[in-house]
């Protein structure tokens, strides 16, 4: 395989997927769209929300929002407006959502960013230790740990947490966002329980994952094999964790799906000011503006981490290079 | 007794739990008949207080004939959901694997999309926007749930289907339903079951979460997701209102991953040997 | 001459049981001992137990010594460790998963090699010693052909220059010419590294061709040792003598094949006595009592029997397989109209790969045997999909000559009888099925017998029999239907030698009673001459010839019927009585 053709095919590659996520995204934006639709009741009336359904005001907003052309034109409009950054206007509280959006994203970025980082250096070696020294006590025990974890729901988690480390021993703050910024240490201070809590459950579930992973890599016969011809611990160890890279890698989407669900839930739990708890906020008092913007924006995300996941998949792995060259 | 002892102390440890648990969900109207009687009077009560064990909410309702009375709805829904999300998945998934075609792709390409998404937030959104309700969210959660399950019985069936013991029934010129239910299935269950065991599980979390953020059951119903969304205020006033209900789903989600661990290593050895 | 290998007393225990039993064995420099025996019987073991590798749970006892270096197995690993890649190698079956499918051949190679030497340079004279072109360095394993990566794996074992290489089946996953290939392959670097080969094997020929020693192993037991001449001309063992017997011989047809009734014990099963015992028909008291002991049977050889073999009880033992008159070819019932005529069969499958099958044209007649050899990607699966319809060829025809629906013209039987068989139905429910796609003539008791089974088998579940009995199993419920052709897609490949005759001779007693035309495909040329009257000989999905089974392969026409004739391992001993091994 010469290196030229490689790289084109690879180029190749990512060219298809992106239009393909592309694509994927489009048909999302059209259900997202359809959510207005989707909600009972009169639309014109929903969007008015807590304000007076006067028929002036009901005409005004089926003018504003072109709820009489056909909804082709309507979905138009919306995309248009996406593309050039206007999501439209909280129903609740009438500012830009682009602008309510903005003050919040930061929060979630670092608080998801810092339960990535608290899950990978923690459940990564975790499992594949475990799987190094599968069926012994300490592996038994961290697995059943493991299990626990999975299953154990964020919210609850998180409430027993603060009621332990923030309530009695007082070592985090129990409610609240602290400063905003990027470098604000009071923020980050704030963040460690929330970011544990989630760290706990989406922890668990890339510990069972590595571990399974590690363990196929070591029943197979290349690694009895290395072993017979002599290759140290360490080189064995290099060959076992550069395969079992890529399943685990490639299962980092499926983590990522969690992690939104996760984040949602902390920040409610929380009472943080991310787009999670404002999601579930606006949901209940139907503010769908808003629920769309963060709908589509969830999905933008994901399909670019699957992208990216497709990406690193190409990269890591000789075989799937091979067969999507082909 | 020995019998016990076979099985391994795995399913005995967690169905002491579960059987408690199921229990409660069955009898509950009937051991705990006013548990939501409120005392408006009474309030916040901490713990240990004279005849509340666990003390009592903001609304006067004893934490713990609350939280027994919460037991049905951690139950019925959860099991609805898995036992629906199989039944499509063995359904569709069977159809998928063993007809292949646009079918298979078409499924497969609807099972990408779904399981792309994150099942709270998509349930948030649409079970939120439709209406909360019980019901609403169990159905919501059983289609977002099903993807999962077809492509588990999807790809089970087309291990099977390559093997010769089909081929050799296409050979006796035996119809295509016949192979699929008389010789697929009783194979591809096993693994099913396991999964259908921690589908359950899945669910409990997620209808919990779901009402914990306002939906799914109505605002007076006993419910422990509700009950900790409530109590969150009471973490100082009555910190059991928070414990009782968290620590009941955290133990009863985590009986039933390790209860459906332990089924799915059995399924998968005696898949191995055949 | 010390030994380059020595092994005493070795003893591998796991939790189910004992796996070997005080097995000895030894090996000098340059020579090539073989380790012959059937499934259980402990040779795979025994190789990962010499090098320490055995999985988890599985211990073992002994002495190994390696030129000077002497190890306790069971003791401390690290002297053994130590051993491993620069005193001892190991090369395992499978080509597909040996290497790591994410690095690249020369990274592989190079890891073992002395620190000093790793270089491009030596990487490419390293893969140069196993007929490999510099340009693999910096390929994929998945890029490479089975053959082609078996050398890359031998070269990878190479890399630190042990003294001894264990082969576990090496060959045996590949095609027959390339095995020649590389047991060449073996046999000169052996030759110029002075290296010793410990080689494992079911394949009799094999060993009797390459090997100067051998052990026979018998359910975790080795039964005799001695030199491959001796032991194959001469057995001193009941069970060296019966599998011996039971190798189908290449260069002429018997009538039928001497076997040992009932299949290979596992070696936990037997408790006391010889484990021999239950199926040795010259077994008395004592055998069942007293487990052998090794005792010496001649000029460096040894035998574990209470009643060894006799010069003059060979005589009668090879009575048995007498070679028989070809069967004359059976005529035609419609005089002249063949039960099925394929013509110009042609399949692809998609894209540039080369068709399946291109232009086959046979003809197989009522009640004839007819066989079908061919290596891998000759087309000899894809001819036998289309015919009982589970492909459909995209050019040609096939035209049978009687009616009624396809399942009761055509069943067929396939190679792994484990997968053959649905494991969550029993015996008798699967045979009812299928009798009742037929006329409902035949009862699951009359299919049991005909198969020569016990009538109590129907309640049995699959995972319950032996390989031997699904196989049985598989070819009852094939007849079921009543079809007028059986075709046998390699039906006796995955079964262990012994069984393998029974099930042949089996095969040979269901197309004489019943009349049934059978068409026997395989790669295994010795096999198709016990079963076929008539060959056809396929490549790349061509026939490249085709005859009177005598014809094909005592005087083959073709180039390249000429070169798979001649790749078979052994094939040139005649009766295993040790005319003379074919050298190179």
């Amino acid at each position: 395989m010469a290196a030229s053709s490689t790289r084109h095919g690879v180029v190749h590659f990512i060219a298809v997927r992106l239009a393909a996520t592309l694509a994927l995204l489009l048909a999302v934006s059209f259900v997202v769209f359809g959510l207005l639709h989707l909600t009972p009741g009169d639309p014109a009336r929903n969007l008015l929300g807590p304000r007076a359904p006067s028929p002036a005001a009901l005409a005004a907003v089926r003018a504003q929002y072109h709820l009489d052309r056909p909804f082709l034109i309507q979905y138009g409009y919306w995309i248009g407006g996406v593309l050039s950054g206007d999501f439209g206007h909280s129903i609740r509280s009438g500012e830009a959502v682009t602008a309510a959006l903005a003050d919040r994203v930061q929060l979630t970025v670092q608080l998801a960013g810092l339960a990535f980082v608290m899950t990978v250096i923690s459940a990564v070696p975790l499992g594949v230790m475990a799987a190094r020294r599968a069926g012994s006590v300490v592996d038994r025990t961290v697995s059943a740990g493991a299990v626990v974890g999975v299953g154990a729901p964020t919210y609850a988690v998180g409430l027993l947490l603060l009621y332990w480390l923030g309530q009695r021993l007082r070592w985090f703050p129990v409610f609240g966002s602290g400063r905003p910024g990027w470098w604000s240490a009071d923020r980050w201070w704030h963040l460690v329980l929330p970011a544990m809590t989630l760290a706990i459950g989406i922890g668990a579930l890339v510990f069972k994952l590595t571990r399974t992973a590690v363990l196929a890599e070591l029943h197979q016969d290349y690694v009895t094999f290395a072993r017979s011809r002599g290759l140290s611990e360490r080189a064995v160890r290099a060959l076992v964790l550069r395969n079992a890279f890529i399943p685990v890698a490639t299962s980092l989407g499926l983590v990522f799906s969690f992690l939104f669900g996760g984040t949602i839930l902390a920040e409610v739990t929380f009472s943080l000011k991310g787009i999670g708890a404002y999601l579930a906020s606006s949901v209940t008092f139907k503010d769908i503006p808003v629920v769309q913007a963060i709908t589509l924006l969830t999905a933008a995300v994901i399909a670019l981490t699957a992208l990216a996941v497709d990406v690193v998949a190409v990269v890591a792995d000789p075989r799937v290079r091979r067969r999507a060259m082909s | 007794m020995s019998a016990l002892r076979r099985l391994g102390w795995t399913p005995v440890l967690c169905g002491v739990p579960l059987v408690a648990v199921v229990a409660c969900a069955a009898l509950g109207s009937w051991l705990v008949p006013d548990a939501t009687r409120q005392d408006m009077a009474l309030g916040v009560v901490k713990a240990g207080s004279a005849g509340h064990l666990l003390g009592t909410d903001k609304l006067g309702r004893d934490i713990f004939q609350l939280s027994i009375a919460g037991a049905r709805s951690a139950v019925v829904g959860p099991v609805c959901i898995a036992i629906g999300s199989m039944v499509l998945g063995v359904l569709l998934g069977t159809l998928a694997g063993y007809r292949g075609g646009w079918l298979d792709i078409g499924l497969s390409k609807y099972a990408d999309l779904l399981l792309a998404m994150p099942t709270t937030l998509v349930a948030l959104v649409v079970a939120g926007l439709v209406g909360g309700g019980y019901w609403v969210t169990v159905a919501v959660l059983m289609v977002l749930f099903s993807p999962t399950d077809i492509r588990l019985v999807r790809s089970a069936v087309m291990t099977q289907v390559t093997r010769p013991y089909i081929e050799s029934a296409k050979v006796l010129g035996l119809a295509d339903r016949r192979i699929m239910f008389r010789h697929i299935l009783p194979n591809v269950a096993p693994v099913a079951l396991a999964t259908m065991l921690l589908n359950v599980a899945f669910a409990l979390v997620g209808m919990s979460a779901l009402s914990f953020l306002g939906l799914g059951v109505g605002p007076g119903e006993p419910d422990w997701g509700r009950q900790l969304s409530d109590a969150r205020k009471l973490l100082v006033a009555n910190p059991a209102a928070v414990i009782a209900p968290g620590a009941l789903i955290i133990v009863t989600a985590a009986a039933i991953n390790l209860l459906g661990d332990w089924v799915q290593e059995r399924a998968e050895r005696s898949a191995r040997q055949r | 001459m010390s030994a380059a290998l020595d092994v005493a007393g070795l003893r591998v225990t796991a939790p189910a049981g004992v796996l070997v039993e005080s097995l000895d064995l030894r090996v000098d420099p340059g020579r090539t001992l073989a380790i012959v025996g059937e499934s259980g019987s402990g040779k795979s073991m025994t190789a990962k137990a010499i090098i320490g590798l055995l999985p988890a749970g599985v211990t073992a006892t002994g002495t190994v010594r390696v030129g000077t270096a002497t190890v306790q197995l069971g003791g401390d690993q690290r002297v053994l460790a130590g051993l491993r890649g620069t005193r001892i190698g190991l090369l395992l079956q499978n080509p597909f998963t040996s290497l790591s499918p994410v690095h690249r051949c020369g990274a592989q190679l190079a890891a073992a090699l002395p620190a000093a030497a790793r270089t491009a340079a030596e990487v490419e004279r390293r893969l140069g010693e196993v007929d490999l072109p510099g340009r693999v360095a910096r390929m994929y394993p998945f890029e490479l052909s089975g053959g082609m990566r078996q050398r890359v794996a031998l070269a990878a074992s190479l890399a630190s220059d042990p003294d001894v290489l264990i082969g576990d089946e090496p060959t045996t996953a590949l095609d027959v010419t390339t095995q020649r290939e590389v047991l060449d392959l073996l046999a000169g670097l052996q030759r110029d590294r002075r290296m010793a080969l410990v080689l494992i094997t079911h394949d009799l020929g094999v060993a009797r061709e390459r090997a100067d020693d051998l052990v026979v192993m018998y359910a975790g037991r080795g039964v005799e040792r001695g030199a491959a001449e001796a032991l194959f001309g001469g057995p001193r063992h009941p069970y060296t003598a019966a599998l011996r017997d039971s190798d189908p011989p290449l260069d002429h047809r018997v009538a039928r094949l001497p076997t040992l009734p009932g299949s290979v014990p596992r070696s936990w099963e037997i408790t006391a006595g010889c484990a021999f015992a239950a199926r040795c028909a010259r077994a008395a008291a004592r055998c069942r009592t007293d487990a052998p002991v090794e005792a010496p049977a001649g000029a460096g050889r040894t035998v574990s029997c209470w009643f060894p073999l006799m010069e003059d009880d060979l005589a009668m033992g090879s009575a048995a397989a007498q070679p028989a008159d070809e069967p004359p070819a059976t005529a035609t019932v419609d005089g002249g109209a063949p039960l099925v005529r394929v013509a110009g069969l042609t399949r692809r499958f998609g894209g540039d790969a080369p068709p399946a099958l291109d232009d086959v044209s046979i003809r197989i007649d009522r009640g004839e045997a007819v066989g079908v050899v061919g290596e891998s990607g000759s087309g000899k699966t894809t001819l036998a999909r289309c015919l009982v319809g589970l492909e459909h060829p995209d050019g040609g025809r096939i035209d049978w000559s009687a009616a009624g629906p396809r399942h009761r013209l055509v069943q067929i039987v396939f190679q792994d009888p484990a997968s053959a068989l649905n494991p969550a139905m029993s015996v008798g429910a699967a045979l009812g099925e299928a009798a009742s796609r037929g006329d409902g003539r035949r009862s699951v008791g009359d299919l049991l017998d005909l198969v020569g089974l016990p009538a109590g088998y129907a309640r049995r579940r699959p995972a319950a029999l032996s390989g031997g009995e699904q196989q049985r199993v598989a070819i009852a419920r094939a007849l079921a239907p009543d079809p007028l052709l059986l075709i046998c897609d390699e039906a006796v490949s995955s079964l262990d030698v012994s069984v393998q005759a029974q099930i042949l001779n089996l095969l040979g007693d269901l197309h004489r009673r019943l009349g049934l035309a059978v068409l026997f495909i395989t790669h295994d040329l010795a096999v198709v001459r016990q079963v076929a009257t008539r060959l056809y000989v396929l490549r790349a999905g061509r026939v490249v010839e085709d005859g009177p089974t005598e014809s094909v392969l005592g005087a083959p026409a073709d180039a390249y019927t000429r070169a798979l004739f001649a790749s078979v391992p052994g094939g040139h001993a005649v009766d295993g009585r040790g005319e003379g091994r074919v050298d190179g």
